[in-house]
């Protein structure tokens, strides 16, 4: 289980995070909702370790792992450039957090997390020549291979078709439910975020304004400015 | 942080500074002159001087000519007599030597210093580098040889810059110039190329050559005229002689050299030639003396005085003409006769003394450029 | 990206301190205590800025196409064009300038410049060329799509994005055309005098240290005002790189442009080089037999090709550790102290090779007495090599986006984990380029290591330089066939270099 704690980040005078609480139960999938500039991104890279907190804590099944180096928290954060290695093969990407962990059987679980994303086979393509849904995906692979403690993906989905988009959405949600995967799942889109989640939260300058179901969402929004964000308005 | 980087900062040059510091204006005594030794030292070259000990290496700073030629082979002889290995240190050439050895005179790097020639010597003997020894092959060297009243250097060997003619450029019935004044004549026109005495010791020699024959007050008027009958200057030796010089392409068949460079172009022919391709002009030679002295503050004052010995014996003499071209200063040493063979010797070199070199260099130099350049 | 911690500074710090600032700092101490001779050397300071400034522009002009071509099509000899243009680089002053007057060409000034483009041709190609190779040509593209013409493109796309390394090297060559001093000797007749020339005349035949110190300090300047300028030129936004292959095509349409611009810039820079091969085969060969004989010669050339490699290796391995540990501090998010590390690192390419090897020798006595030891040698080439390889891998490291370190490190690997197998590799292809240099400099004996007293080790260019320095056809033609022999082992090396792969999981 993951509990932040007034987690503040301070970039200038700009509060990113703004004394920030938030708890992810074990296996539960929470998207977290928000517009550009919410400070999504600077949530998941803070939790991550990637970003010094001015304030506040986060712990992990009741360890305060606020002082742990990034590479030794477990946790998998999937980046929105994608950030693939690129003088390494998709197989090498993939299997590079196996390869960390010092796992055994690394080419059956490369070639297994590349079947998770439909990308079975890819193993020995460089990375340059891939379209940016096909980066998108082998990123999603080499995040989700390890099987973290806790997966964080920021906007996982985005550069894909709506086609493609829908499948992935479900796998994903099939892989996540199937290895009670703690996640994050950060998107802007809210019907992504009600197909997929358990529970949603609502990211709003630095905070969180709200929890809870779409369902919920829609019907008590805590102020108008949410109610308008989770309207199906297309 | 800034704070923290400027800390660091200042603590570097602090280090540095403090580094500096500690390294200037200090003369460490380390070093002790053993001059208790010496009243036995000057007469005899005892072998083994070292019996039981550990071996004593003497170290030799000279010129990358002299050095570039070393070999196992070249002080195999001495250190099998004394004992003594000698290691050899190349110092570019002889006016970085000089000054190396002058800039370091308070920790010198070397025990001996072979290499100084005329034109630097009053520098060395003035900034004191040499400590007084007497080889006792001194009687064997000749007089006009012995710049030195004061024994702090010791003659080696010498050489003489001439003019050098390329006899293919001068058909039957050319005769080529014999003397320094024929140079001025309209037949000999565009056919020289000398060295800048600034930037060459062979260019240097000759200036001193037209200075010594034609005097104070005449030289400047010489040199006019031989740039107006088409002298080309250029800057060193090299560019001169491979360059400019006929024989190896260029169109200039007169090129400031050395005597024994004719005996140079017969050894190292190929294919072999039958005679030497180039000739000596004799007049206007200007004799180079080459000399050996030991370096104050050296802790192995006796070794270095047998090396100096060995230096003016007889038998590394006779090595010293076909490995470094020059002649011997021992008159008992031989000399090859390809030497005599291919090449005349001129029978009275010019000279300037020492100290009148060393106190008008600058000033002559600079007139000269005055004249020459444009 | 913050990257590397201050204790990398130290070693190259230290390094920088103690065999260059504080020789220095000792000789023109010493020089200036000492009484004024009178001499005022002054004239030749602004006509040392201003052909080392049009050596620049010209060498940039020059060397340009040749590292487009290079940067942008793949085609067959392509690497061995690559080491070829190198072997220049390494060739005695003296024996090429020697070169160029056979071809025929007077001493001038514009001869001077040449002489200065056939050299430092390799330094723009090999830093320009390795960034320029690894652009992301997306941009470019766009661009055009968008309707831009080839030139206009060019112009505000690539240009901008090959500004860091375009500046890199036109500082490198500044400095170097800055102190030329046997090309200037040899070819500049009489009437051109660079400060290094005089720097010489005045120290080593005068032996007026005063005012040879007094001219080592306006070179100083001059360095660090162009420095300063270089520093400031130097901001803004790292670029992009993207692995070789992907920006490499076949040159199709424009073959016959690509080998054009080829030939005709192999042309400046093999001529001179052909001339001395061929001299080195006249008489039948007569050079070759010379250095076969036993006996001509001191030393065998296998042993001197011997020495110089060994010396060559100390100099590459002290550089790239020198320079990959200051590398990568400078990279990191720009400290302040990081700044004036890297520009003191370029101070040796400014500065007289006879102010440094005389520092050496009053400086270098205590603790331990290094003023006569063989080390001095590669310490001397060391200084010259260490700023090549900060040159070229500073941009690498700054081009490597903060995520990829990031995504490693979320995927569990450790700091050191993470440079070894991500960071490494990616900047592998600068630092093979970067150790190329050194070898090159130390193969050619490059900086202070000729106003030193040392060992009398002899290398291929001291062996070529006695056998150039006395009459004879023969002992002649063996100096160019050493220079010969020079060239081949410099271009063998450049293609290991070129080959050359760092790290867990190979290179670009």
């Amino acid at each position: 289980m993951l509990e932040c704690r007034q987690l503040t980040k301070r970039f200038g005078r700009r509060s990113a995070l703004d004394r920030l609480d938030l708890t992810v139960a074990t296996g539960e999938i929470l998207a977290v909702l928000g517009p550009s500039g919410s400070g999504k991104s600077t949530l998941l890279r803070s939790i991550a370790g990637l970003e010094d907190l001015d304030a506040g804590s986060v712990w992990w099944d009741g360890e305060d792992v606020t002082t742990k180096p990034v590479h030794q928290r477990g946790f998998g954060l999937m980046f929105q450039s994608y950030a693939l290695f690129p003088h390494m093969t998709v197989g090498e990407n993939v299997g590079f957090g196996l390869r960390m962990q010092g796992a055994e059987d690394v080419a059956e679980r490369v070639r297994e997390a590349l079947a998770w994303v439909g990308m079975a086979g890819f193993a020995d393509r460089t990375v340059e020549g891939l379209s940016g849904g096909e980066q998108q995906r082998v990123a999603l692979a080499r995040s989700l291979a390890p099987r973290p403690l806790m997966v964080m993906l920021d906007e996982p989905l985005g550069a894909l078709d709506r086609m493609l988009r829908r499948r992935l959405l479900r796998e994903t949600e099939e892989i996540l439910r199937a290895t009670s995967t703690t996640t994050i799942y950060v998107t802007h889109d809210h019907e992504e975020a009600g197909a997929l989640a358990d529970r949603i939260a609502v990211l709003r300058e630095g905070r969180i304004i709200q929890t809870g179901t779409l369902e919920e969402l829609a019907a008590r929004p805590a102020d108008p400015w949410v109610a308008e964000f989770v309207q199906d308005d297309h | 942080m800034r704070h923290r980087s400027s800390v660091v900062f200042c603590l570097f040059g602090v280090a540095l500074l403090g580094l500096a510091a500690c390294g200037a204006g200090d003369t460490p005594s380390t070093t002790q002159p053993t001059t208790s030794t010496s009243a036995t030292v000057t007469t005899l070259a005892s072998p083994s001087t070292t019996g039981g000990k550990a071996p004593v290496t003497l170290t030799l700073l000279s010129h990358d000519s002299f050095a570039g030629a070393v070999t196992d082979e070249t002080f195999a002889a001495f250190t099998a007599e004394t004992g003594v290995e000698v290691r050899v240190l190349a110092a570019g050439d002889a006016g970085a030597m000089v000054n190396q050895a002058v800039l370091t005179k308070d920790n010198p790097i070397a025990d001996v210093l072979f290499g100084i020639d005329d034109t630097f010597l009053s520098r060395g003997l003035d900034e004191g580098i040499f400590t007084p020894y007497r080889s006792r092959h001194l009687e064997a060297i000749p007089d006009e040889l012995q710049l030195d009243p004061g024994g702090r250097v010791t003659p080696i060997d010498y050489g003489d810059v001439c003019l050098n003619y390329d006899l293919a450029a001068f058909g039957a019935g050319e005769i080529p110039p014999f003397n320094l004044e024929q140079l001025l004549n309209p037949e000999f026109a565009g056919m020289l190329v000398v060295e800048d005495p600034s930037t060459s010791s062979p260019g240097l020699a000759f200036l001193l050559a037209t200075i010594a024959s034609f005097g104070e007050d005449g030289w400047q008027q010489y040199w006019e005229q031989l740039i107006d009958n088409g002298a080309k200057v250029v800057p060193d030796w090299n560019t001169a002689y491979y360059s400019e010089f006929s024989r190896y392409g260029g169109d200039r068949p007169i090129v400031v050299s050395y005597a024994t460079s004719p005996v140079a172009e017969f050894l190292f022919a190929d294919p072999p030639v039958e005679a030497a391709p180039t000739a000596v002009i004799t007049e206007g030679c200007y004799r180079q003396i080459e000399f050996a002295g030991i370096l104050v503050g050296t802790e192995q004052r006796v070794a270095a005085g047998l090396l100096v010995d060995y230096l003016a014996s007889p038998e590394f003499q006779s090595t010293i003409p076909i490995t470094w071209f020059v002649l011997p200063a021992n008159e008992r040493a031989e000399i090859p006769a390809e030497f005599t063979r291919h090449t005349i010797f001129p029978a009275a070199p010019l000279a300037i003394d020492p100290a009148t070199v060393a106190a008008n260099r600058d000033r002559w130099i600079r007139e000269w450029s005055e004249i020459v350049l444009p | 990206m913050k990257r590397g911690r201050w204790w990398m500074a130290v070693p190259p710090a230290l390094f920088i301190g103690w065999f260059f600032l504080y020789p220095v700092g000792e000789l023109l101490r010493l020089s200036l205590t000492q009484p004024w001779s009178g001499r005022l050397p002054g004239g030749v300071i602004l006509f040392t800025l201003g052909q080392a400034l049009a050596s620049t522009v010209l060498t940039l002009l020059v060397a340009l196409p040749l590292t487009a071509v290079l940067s942008n099509f793949d085609f067959p000899g392509r690497s061995a064009v690559r080491a070829v243009v190198t072997v220049p680089f390494v060739m005695p002053t003296m024996v090429v300038a020697a070169a160029f007057l056979s071809l025929g060409l007077p001493a001038s000034i514009w001869t001077i410049l040449l002489a200065h483009a056939f050299y430092n041709l390799a330094v723009v190609v090999r830093t320009v060329g390795t960034t320029w190779s690894r652009l992301d040509r997306l941009p470019y593209d766009s661009a055009r799509v968008l309707g831009a013409g080839r030139f206009t493109a060019f112009r505000s796309i690539t240009l901008p994005m090959l500004k860091p390394s375009l500046l890199a090297a036109a500082a490198i060559v500044f400095l170097f055309s800055f102190t030329s001093f046997g090309v200037v000797l040899v070819l500049g007749g009489l009437k051109y005098r660079t400060i290094e020339v005089e720097i010489y005349r005045l120290a080593v035949t005068f032996l007026d240290l005063p005012a040879a110190g007094a001219l080592a300090i306006a070179q100083l300047l001059g360095v660090g005002l162009v420095m300063a300028v270089y520093a400031r030129a130097q901001r803004g936004a790292p670029t992009q790189l993207v692995p070789e292959m992907s920006r490499l095509r076949r040159p199709g349409r424009r073959t016959g442009l690509v080998w054009a611009v080829v030939g005709v810039t192999l042309a400046l820079e093999v001529t001179p080089l052909v001339a001395l091969v061929r001299r080195s085969f006249q008489g039948n060969g007569a050079g070759w037999r010379f250095l076969a004989e036993a006996g001509t010669t001191a030393v065998t050339p296998a042993q001197a090709i011997t020495n110089s490699l060994r010396f060559a290796s100390i100099t590459v391995v002290t550089a790239l550790l020198l320079g990959g540990l200051a590398a990568w501090v400078i990279a990191g998010s720009g400290r302040r102290w990081s700044r004036y590390l890297d520009l003191t690192l370029m101070l040796p390419l400014g500065t007289s090779a006879v102010t440094v090897g005389l520092g050496f020798l009053v400086a270098l006595d205590r603790p331990v007495d290094l003023r006569t030891s063989w080390l001095i040698v590669p310490i001397a080439h060391s200084l010259i090599a260490i700023p090549f390889v900060v040159r070229v891998t500073v941009p690498a490291l700054r081009s490597i986006r903060a995520e990829l370190m990031e995504a490693a490190a979320v995927l569990g690997a450790s700091p050191r984990r993470a440079w070894r197998v991500v960071e490494l590799p990616l900047v592998a292809r600068s630092l093979a380029v970067g150790g190329g240099f050194a070898a090159a400099v130390s193969l050619g004996e490059f900086g202070a290591s000729t106003f030193i007293a040392r060992p009398a080790t002899m290398t291929i260019p001291t062996l070529l330089f006695r056998l150039l320095g006395r009459p004879g056809s023969a002992s002649y033609s063996g100096a160019m066939a050493m220079a010969v022999i020079l060239m081949v082992v410099t271009a063998a090396v450049m293609l290991l270099a070129d080959r050359g792969r760092v790290g867990e999981m190979g290179a670009f």
